[in-house]
């Protein structure tokens, strides 16, 4: 099952580098299955902010980065991402309306826009399912954490264009609703 | 709206860093261990698992 991820790229949500320190082992294992198959782990710039911004102290947020710098690949959040994220936004609370959700965060449209520009080469491992609509994202593996205390499930999602095609279709008025 | 979809699967991601399962979870321990001395209480509150 792993074989999909072959030589590809994970984006970690920060929900999921925020539970990192809550059960260190059961990350450790689950990279380390995506390092078997050449599959990168990584990170972008936003996500970064969006972690380091818990740590108390300086001291504490240069150990942040220093881990997050020697151990996540960062990518550049460059004018492409931007621009998709502008362009997703809309589209994105469609499909959130639909199933009367929240609106999206900019980590979140950030991050969908990343799904988009890599397309097959990129997949997202999330903590926070409801963040990513399947009306133009496939998930493709789910998994369970049992810390003791909870159950979580974590879901790896990827970028659909025939679903986004879809799916914008309606949103323009092209198709049927 | 106007995507175009055959111009993003040229995009490319950098090559394949080395990941080290035990040098990985060192770390996120030492670290924990620092997040935890400046504050105990950091991990209690389930609503902190999410962003």
């Amino acid at each position: 099952m792993m074989t999909m991820f072959q030589n590809k790229h994970v984006l970690v949500d920060t929900c999921v580098l925020s539970y990192i320190f809550r059960s260190p082992d059961i990350f450790a294992e689950l990279f380390n299955e995506f390092a078997k198959v050449k599959c990168n782990i990584c990170i972008h710039a936003l996500l970064r902010l969006e972690f380091v911004r818990s740590a108390i102290g300086k001291a504490e947020k240069d150990k942040f980065d220093k881990f997050l710098n020697e151990e996540f690949l960062t990518i550049p959040v460059d004018s492409i991402v931007y621009k998709m994220a502008d362009e997703l936004y809309p589209l994105y609370n469609y499909c959130g309306s639909v199933r009367n959700q929240r609106q999206i965060s900019v980590v979140d449209a950030i991050n969908a826009s990343f799904l988009k520009k890599y397309n097959d080469g990129l997949f997202l491992l999330t903590l926070d399912n409801s963040d990513y609509p399947l009306e133009i994202l496939d998930r493709v593996k789910v998994g369970a954490i049992d810390d003791g205390k909870q159950i979580l499930t974590w879901g790896i999602y990827r970028f659909n264009p025939v679903k986004f095609e879809e799916k914008m279709g309606r949103f323009e008025g092209r198709g049927r609703k | 709206m106007g995507f175009e979809m055959n111009k993003t699967q040229q995009y490319k991601l950098p090559s394949v860093r080395k990941f080290d399962s035990k040098r990985f979870l060192k770390k996120v321990k030492e670290l924990r261990e620092v997040m935890l001395t400046n504050d105990p209480k950091r991990f209690d509150d389930d609503d902190n698992v999410s962003k």
